[in-house]
């Protein structure tokens, strides 16, 4: 009995263990399915093209939101009542390091940096042509470059990452450099960018950024610098390339993707992909419900009272820029320039987001052209986009006039794209500006806060400081 | 357990000459008889033996060799009987016994569990002084004979035992003789004979007791002797409660069991089960469900088994008892044990029941002319304008409750009939049934079919075979019934699945939100038979041509619950078999292979005559193609599961050894495939389908997982008095990082019977305590409910990029590579007792228990510089619960009157205690607008509801200078704040705890009884000491010119024309009252709750009546479900929670499914 029992334990121990070790290993090994791995991707031409793609498809939600921080502070637009939660505080000015809003775009503006890092870390793996390597690092430069100019002028000095983080450990080692080292970098990618790309593109590269747009960008950043002759010279190289000009109601609306004016923009897709924008969704009135498109809106980015007076009397870039709509006592100057009325109902706007114009480009030139002592060169500029847009031409002014019209000029030829508030703190007037607007415009949703110095930066988001304790506040926070 | 009584045993011990032991044995015998169902069959092995003067019992034990069966023998028997001489060879044993005991006056039973009852026949029993005869028929509540029950006359020994049909006949010595009826499983019962001749008896069931045998863990173990947390119950009272689902009727059954029905009386949604607290905050807090051994891999699998089918459930609580279970058992483990066939006649039954369901309670909120009182009064206020029409006389203008409008009072039936019976060698359970319930809100059914086929065979000697089959179908029609009227802040479950990557999902409006605020003046419907909608021209309700009055996202909800489609098919079988052999005594080693396929398909359609925002003109006379959703998608799964255990089962003296061994693989896989038309392409209204578009979109999703596990358990008793056990497991998974593919889940319990030391035996005796038994344990398990590849960084595709109007394929890294994430591990210390009373006619449980989780999964933040990941999940956080669990059940006979009990009290509290760095997650919402609402925080108890605590309304000038004001500055009419840290001014950190969302306590309360042929059960339930964000507050009280607000809204606000009214609301024009968009005292409520869960009587009709028309059964019964509810809380349901299980954000309500009370009828009838 006994040693029947040891030897039929001893059988089933046996067979179990056989089992179990037939299986063990491998068993509990599972390969994703639908899903890559990361370490057996990058190893093709077409892994760095897709990886590099999916870096500017990164740009779509970037720009759905830039108004809100280039924009509604400023004294062009307002958010009303009805969406007081999602950017008052910017309208106000009475964000904080807690912002959910700041949060995210500083995370949005590093994912594209990252997405940008990893191709420039992975490129020189698969085996591919010269040129085609350049173009793709001369692309992921420039976007690398482009955000860390957003971070820049939003947050002054950030980390700068400039290749992918790959550990825990390794994201905390981080300080934040000063905004001129920011500002290196930004020139060495771009200048290394403008080097290899082409200044254009054919069939589906269209759309991608080319030199201009580097050489476009670094003149911008020259002037954010205040770096008036290095600007000067290479806007001069940009403004070359400008073609005859387009009448304003033809640079924007459906269709109108990558026209003459367009030196670099976020390329949107309608369709239900979740590839389109969300400008109707966010600019159009709420009250109007679904009368001005097919998307109940919520009243972001409208013009305030004070821009629409602002436009001169003829320019004919008043109805291509700003609808009116009247809800009881309420009206409404939104930004029809990003709505075109048949937007979907499933909210997704084909239109794209002009991130690089030749206008501003010329206005920027005529500038830099002002501050460094060639007026009458510079309002021959000026008068390029005044012409184009049923304005007389301007001659004789002053260097001082000449700048207060450039501004001017910039304010309505730019107006909603996400450019016056940056303006207004480049120019050091914003305070004199936003106290001004403050004391004579009663917003539509409550008061603006106080107007003070401190705000020319938004604060470091409360999430990063507490998790990298290396980061400081900007002052005033 | 039969060992004892085998002829072996019965020939090895001495068998004594005291009378007294031997009536004693013979009625164990009897009592034996009973629970066997014994039937005098014909046992039709054959044996060979050949003996020359062998003792009878030396015979017997060769014939439990070559058969199996164990003899039952009664002692006088053995003992008289001498030594036999016999020789057969493939003999029927039948004769082989009959010869053995040929100089015997013996009858042979045969039960099943291949046993043989050898007794004297009944004449040995000589009566006394023959009087009176007394005879009668025994059954049990159903109806059915009940043979072999012990009939004794009380003081003596004289007796005798029902025949096969339950009948008896008795000779009582005198007219004071008192017959005591007993039968193992069932509650005894004296009867005075008087001058009676017939007594008709009805057995009840004796309530679940210390002596019950409980399903632990791959076995079974007697309930004396287990030493865990182990909470069972009995199918009965979950069969016979009409609901969807087998979760939704544990309500209230089972001590440490919280079931919340947060969807109300949605038609088979399944309800928030837990089970002491909860584990995790980023992983499933459901527990781990086994139904007949097999590990589901999704509660849903459980909740599609047809709640009749059900023969018991036990809840494995504590660790100590579920860690068996390891790396999955962290929330405990609930172990379905279906009904199976019992030899003997075949028993079909036939169940229906049908009855209506309706809502059990209206909101109150305005009328016609309350309402145009008050939109004419906020528009005043507002300065706003409203229609002009409303100035006239309004007595013509509709006057809707729209409430009565979306709900409805709804049909619910159930019909199914079983068989079960079988041969010793084979037997059956089979069942087929359907459900169909429509939901009270239109829009809303679900059905369900179920078929079982559960088979037992004993093939040959020592090997057992066993299979069961249960294929089920069901169909569920949702609708959006959670979230703000547009339709934000609505549980993901609600949604119209769309495409992931290209396609939102679809989220309607919230009718439930909706019918609070919707304006009474508008009505149902237009002339011509369309759905009126509150911007309708003709309704004259606009201020001008291209300015409307209503909110412009409201639609009618009437339109969207009685258009749209969301309907899910399930398709599901789950199946297992078995193998056992048992190549010695006490050793089994058992194979066991289950697989579940699953076919699931979601349709989702909404067509073009609906308006809603993607189409606000719809309407049936112009559809409007722009307004078409349309998708499907299937979800295919196939998971199997194989294991092996080998048990052995020893007795050394008093020493009681139990082993396990087991091996155990499981694989689970699964293929979603998605399509949908893009909305705005759809060419065609009539067909309901993606193919209505030219332009489909569709993708596809994988999941699959393994686990691989070995596990060992030892059980050993002293003499039933000191108990251990500990089991280990070992569990590998594909779910884990590299490396942290395996760990081990050890754990054991000890436990002491005090009330059978024989120097306390005594002394617990004389104050009614026949059992005390002290209990305690220890036990790891894990979480592993944490995704499939969670650990992996990976490529997703499809994130591209236009180039003009061309779509250019783009992908993006995602992800954070965690080589090192592994199970959640909780480590749980319970003890308990288990005292009986009165011989067990009451049995009291008390439990305390310290559940620790540790290496919770939290989602880490990461610096956002990192960039293409913002957290990433890693094993961090720890949080504690701690609680308590009492359980009484009771067993009385009050007269003609049994009454069983059953009640129940178990109460947590949870601590966080580390969450890996950080003092707090982020705070979140509790619906759309109130943020920070809910934050995890170091040091405190989950669910707490933080907000600002409103003392009243800033009236006048006096009021805004004396008091502290928010900081961008307060006007007259806002609400007035506690300034809780008294610093003079009001901002986020007066922000204070305003309730918590999980309970002190909950409590259950059971009682059934019997009389006569009626029966009465009623159950009970609530739950104390617990708070709701009631979130309809944030449409209904806010003083919106163009839409319905609640009756205590009326004129209860602050109006600049009545300044010195006493108020509760603030001025309609308030925007500043709280410092940004938070959660405020008035919408927090009291959520304590006592519901009378079911309340069920039945009659069962007499047999002389059954006889004529041929039915061995018949019982007819009512139920009411949910028919009391005993609340403060002014929603439907204070069991409402949009989240469902997110422990994180209990007790928040908006738009929330209402409970439904139930009226059913039904009938069983056996045959």
């Amino acid at each position: 009995m006994k040693t029947k029992n040891i030897i039929i334990c001893g059988i089933c121990m046996l067979i179990l263990s056989v089992a179990v070790t037939s299986c063990k290993k491998s068993f509990v090994e599972l390969t994703p399915k639908g899903i890559i791995p990361v370490n057996t991707f990058y190893n093709t031409e077409i892994d760095i093209r897709s990886a590099l793609t999916g870096a500017y498809s990164s740009l779509r939600p970037i720009y759905n939101e830039q108004y809100g921080f280039g924009e509604l502070p400023s004294d062009n637009s307002q958010t009303y009542g009805e969406s007081e939660v999602l950017y008052g505080e910017q309208d106000k000015l009475t964000w904080t390091p807690a912002s959910t809003n700041l949060q995210s775009a500083w995370g949005r503006f590093y994912a594209t940096i990252a997405y940008a890092n990893i191709v420039l870390d992975h490129v020189n793996t698969p085996p591919m042509t010269t040129a085609n390597r350049n173009g793709y690092i001369g692309q992921a430069k420039f976007l690398r470059a482009l955000m860390y100019f957003n971070l820049v002028r939003m947050f002054g000095g950030v980390p700068l990452v400039l290749n992918e983080i790959t550990s825990e450990a390794q994201a905390y080692t981080y300080n934040r450099e000063t905004a001129a080292t920011v500002y290196a970098q930004i020139e060495k990618d771009l200048t290394e960018a403008a080097a290899v790309l082409p200044a254009s593109y054919t069939g589906t590269d269209i759309g991608r950024a080319t030199s201009i747009a580097a050489n476009a960008l670094l003149g911008k950043v020259y002037m954010f610098q205040n770096k008036f002759q290095q600007a000067e010279s290479i806007l001069a190289t940009v403004s070359a390339t400008a073609g005859t000009s387009l009448p304003y109601d033809q640079v924007f609306g459906l269709g109108k993707d990558n026209n003459r004016d367009i030196i670099f923009s976020v390329q949107y897709l309608g369709g239900g992909f979740g590839e389109g924008n969300t400008f109707a969704r966010s600019f159009v009135p709420q009250p109007s419900g679904t009368t001005i498109t097919a998307v109940t809106g919520n009243s972001n980015n409208s013009g305030t009272p004070d821009l629409f007076g602002s436009f001169e009397a003829g320019d004919n870039r008043l109805n291509t820029a700003i609808g009116v709509y009247r809800s009881g006592t309420l009206v409404y100057y939104y930004a029809k320039k990003f709505i075109y009325q048949s937007v979907g109902a499933n909210s997704e706007g084909d239109n794209d987001w002009p991130v690089l114009r030749y206008a501003d480009v010329i206005l920027l030139y005529a500038e830099a052209l002002n501050e460094n002592g060639k007026t009458a060169q510079a309002l021959t500029q000026l008068n390029l986009i005044r012409t184009r847009s049923n304005l007389d031409a301007k001659s004789g002014l002053s260097q001082a006039d000449a700048r207060t019209t450039i501004r001017h000029e910039r304010r309505i030829e730019l107006c909603f794209e996400g450019e016056r508030w940056f303006d207004l703190i480049r120019w050091g007037t914003f305070v004199q500006v936003m106290q001004a607007h403050k004391t004579n415009f009663v917003p539509a949703n409550g008061l603006i806060g106080n107007v003070t110095p401190n705000l020319a930066l938004y604060p470091i988001p409360t999430r990063e400081i507490q998790l990298n304790a290396r980061l400081t506040q900007n002052p005033g926070y | 357990m039969y060992k004892i009584f085998t002829a072996l045993l019965c020939g090895d011990i001495p068998c004594y000459t005291q009378k007294i032991l031997r009536v004693m044995r013979l009625t164990i015998i009897l009592i034996m008889i009973a629970v066997l169902q014994v039937s005098a069959g014909t046992f039709a092995q054959q044996v060979s033996i050949n003996v020359k003067d062998a003792p009878v019992r030396t015979v017997l034990s060769q014939l439990t060799k070559q058969t199996g069966y164990n003899f039952i023998c009664d002692a006088n028997i053995i003992n008289s009987i001498s030594p036999v001489t016999i020789k057969f060879k493939n003999t029927p044993l039948q004769r082989v016994l009959e010869a053995c005991f040929a100089t015997q006056s013996v009858e042979l039973l045969f039960g099943d569990h291949a046993t043989i009852v050898i007794k004297r026949k009944l004449q040995v029993v000589l009566p006394v002084a023959q009087v009176i005869s007394v005879s009668g028929k025994i059954t049990d509540n159903k109806g059915v004979g009940l043979p072999g029950v012990s009939v004794l006359i009380k003081g003596t020994k004289t007796g005798v035992v029902s025949d096969v049909n339950g009948n008896y006949t008795i000779k009582a010595p005198d007219q004071r003789a008192v017959l005591v009826f007993s039968f193992i499983g069932m509650v005894s019962q004296e009867v005075s004979v008087g001058d009676k001749t017939v007594i008709n008896i009805v057995m009840a069931d004796t309530p679940q007791s210390l002596g019950d045998v409980v399903v632990v863990g791959y076995g079974t173990q007697s309930r004396t002797t287990v030493t865990s947390s182990i909470t069972k119950v009995e199918g009965k009272n979950i069969g016979n409660q009409p609901v969807s689902t087998p979760g939704e009727a544990l309500a209230g059954l089972a001590a440490g069991v919280q079931v919340q029905s947060d969807q109300g009386g949605k038609p088979g949604a399944a309800p928030t089960i837990r089970v002491r607290g909860v584990s995790s905050l980023s992983s499933s807090n459901d527990p781990l469900y086994v139904v007949d051994g097999y590990p589901l891999e999704t509660a849903a699998n459980f909740n599609l088994i047809n709640p009749s089918d059900i023969e018991s459930i036990e809840v494995l609580k504590d660790a100590a008892s579920a860690a068996i279970y390891g790396s999955r058992a962290a929330n405990g483990v609930v172990l379905v044990t279906t009904k199976r066939g019992k030899a003997g006649k075949t028993v079909f039954s036939v169940s229906a029941y049908t009855g209506i369901q309706s809502v059990n309670k209206y909101i109150d909120v305005l009328s016609k002319d309350q309402y145009v009182e008050q939109v004419k009064a906020l528009s005043r206020i507002k300065n706003l304008q409203y229609p002009s029409i409303l100035d006239g006389d309004i007595s013509g203008l509709p006057d809707v409750d729209w409430q009565k409008e979306i709900f409805r009072t709804a049909p619910i039936s159930s019909f199914e009939f079983n068989a079960s019976g079988g041969s010793e060698k084979v037997r059956f359970s089979a069942s087929a049934g359907i459900f169909k319930q429509k939901g009270v809100l239109i829009g809303t059914e679900y059905t369900r079919y179920n078929t079982r086929i559960n088979l037992d065979a004993d093939i040959v000697k020592n090997v057992k075979f066993g299979f069961s089959i249960s294929p089920s179908y069901s169909e569920q029609f949702r609708q959006p019934s959670s979230g703000q009227a547009s339709g934000a802040g609505a549980n993901p479950s609600d949604y119209i699945i769309g495409v992931p990557g290209l396609l939102a999902d679809l989220n309607l409006p919230s009718p439930l939100n909706q019918t609070l605020t919707f304006q009474p003046i508008v009505p149902v419907y237009r002339a011509n038979g369309d759905f009126a909608q509150p911007y309708d021209r003709e309704l004259n309700y606009n201020l001008s041509p291209t300015s409307v009055f209503s909110a412009s996202n409201f639609y009618n909800p009437v339109g969207i619950l009685s258009q749209s489609i969301n309907r899910s098919r399930a398709f599901r079988t789950l199946s297992n078999a078995f193998l056992e052999y048992a190549p010695i005594p006490g050793l089994k080693l058992k194979t066991y292979i289950g697989a579940t396929l699953e076919n699931e398909q979601i349709h989702g359609y909404v067509p073009g005559s609906m308006a809603y925002s993607s189409a606000p003109t719809a309407s049936y006379a112009s559809p409007q193609l722009a307004g078409i959703f349309a998708s499907d998608n299937v979800r295919n799964s196939f998971d199997w599961v194989w294991e092996n255990t080998a048990t052995y089962d020893k007795q050394l003296g008093k020493h009681h050894f139990n082993l396990l061994g087991l091996f155990s693989a499981q694989k689970y896989e699964s293929q979603i495939n998605y399509t949908a038309g893009l909305p705005g392409t759809f060419i065609t209204t009539s067909v309901e389908s993606p193919l209505a578009s030219p332009n489909t979109v569709g993708t596809e999703l994988f999941d699959a997982n393994t686990f691989v596990s070995y596990a060992g358990r030892f059980t050993y008793d002293y003499d039933k008095k000191y108990l251990f056990t500990a089991a280990v497991r070992q569990d590998g998974s594909s779910r884990f990082g590299l490396n942290n593919k395996y760990a081990v889940f050890p754990s054991f319990s000890l436990g002491w019977r005090l009330a059978e030391e024989p120097f306390l035996k005594e002394p617990l005796a004389k104050i009614g305590i026949n059992e005390f038994k002290l209990r305690g344990g220890y036990g790891r398990t894990g979480n592993a409910n944490i995704g499939s590849f969670t650990y992996v960084n990976a490529i997703a595709l499809n994130r591209n990029y236009a180039s003009g109007s061309n779509r250019i394929f783009g992908t993006q890294q995602t992800g954070f590579a965690n080589p090192d994430l592994t199970w959640e591990k909780n480590d749980q210390t319970s003890i308990g007792t288990d005292i009986g009373l009165l011989q067990n006619k009451i049995v009291l449980t008390f439990d305390y228990f310290i559940r620790n989780s540790n290496g919770m999964l939290l989602n880490k933040a990461l610096p956002l510089d990192v960039g293409y990941t913002t957290t990433y999940q890693a094993n961090l956080g720890k949080l504690q619960n701690k609680g308590f669990e009492f359980t009484a059940n009771t067993n009385f006979k009050l007269g003609a009157v049994t009454w069983n009990a059953n009640a129940n009290f178990s109460t947590y509290k949870t601590k966080v205690l580390d969450l890996g760095g950080p003092n707090a997650l982020p705070a979140v919402r509790a619906i759309n607008g109130w943020n920070n609402v809910y934050q995890v925080q170091v040091g405190q108890p989950l669910g707490i509801m933080y907000g600002y605590e409103i003392v009243g309304v800033f009236r006048n000038a006096a009021d805004l200078a004396n008091n502290p004001r928010v900081t961008s500055g307060n006007n007259i009419g806002d609400s007035m704040i506690k300034d809780q840290n008294g610093d003079g001014k009001i901002d986020v950190n007066d922000m204070t705890a305003l309730g918590h969302g999980l309970p002190d306590f909950t409590y259950g309360l059971t009682n059934s009884f019997q009389y006569k042929n009626f029966d009465l059960s009623i159950l009970m339930q609530g739950v104390q000491g617990v708070n709701i964000i009631n979130g309809n507050n944030r449409q209904t009280i806010t003083g919106n010119h163009n839409q319905n607000s609640l009756s205590k809204y009326f004129n209860n606000y602050f109006d600049p024309a009545f300044p010195n009214r006493d108020v509760v609301y603030p001025s309609p024009i308030s925007t500043g009252s709280l410092p940004g968009p938070a959660l405020s005292s008035l919408a927090v409520e009291n959520g304590s709750y006592l519901r009378v869960r079911n309340i069920t009587l039945g009659y069962r009709l007499n047999e002389n009546l059954l006889k004529k028309i041929a039915l061995q059964s018949a019982r007819f019964y009512v139920t009411a479900q949910n028919p009391f509810l005993i609340t403060n809380y002014s929603g439907y349901n204070p069991e409402a929670n949009i989240m469902g299980g997110d422990p994180t954000t209990p007790g928040v309500d908006q738009g929330t499914y209402p409970t439904a009370r139930t009226i059913i009828f039904g009938i069983n009838f056996g045959f």
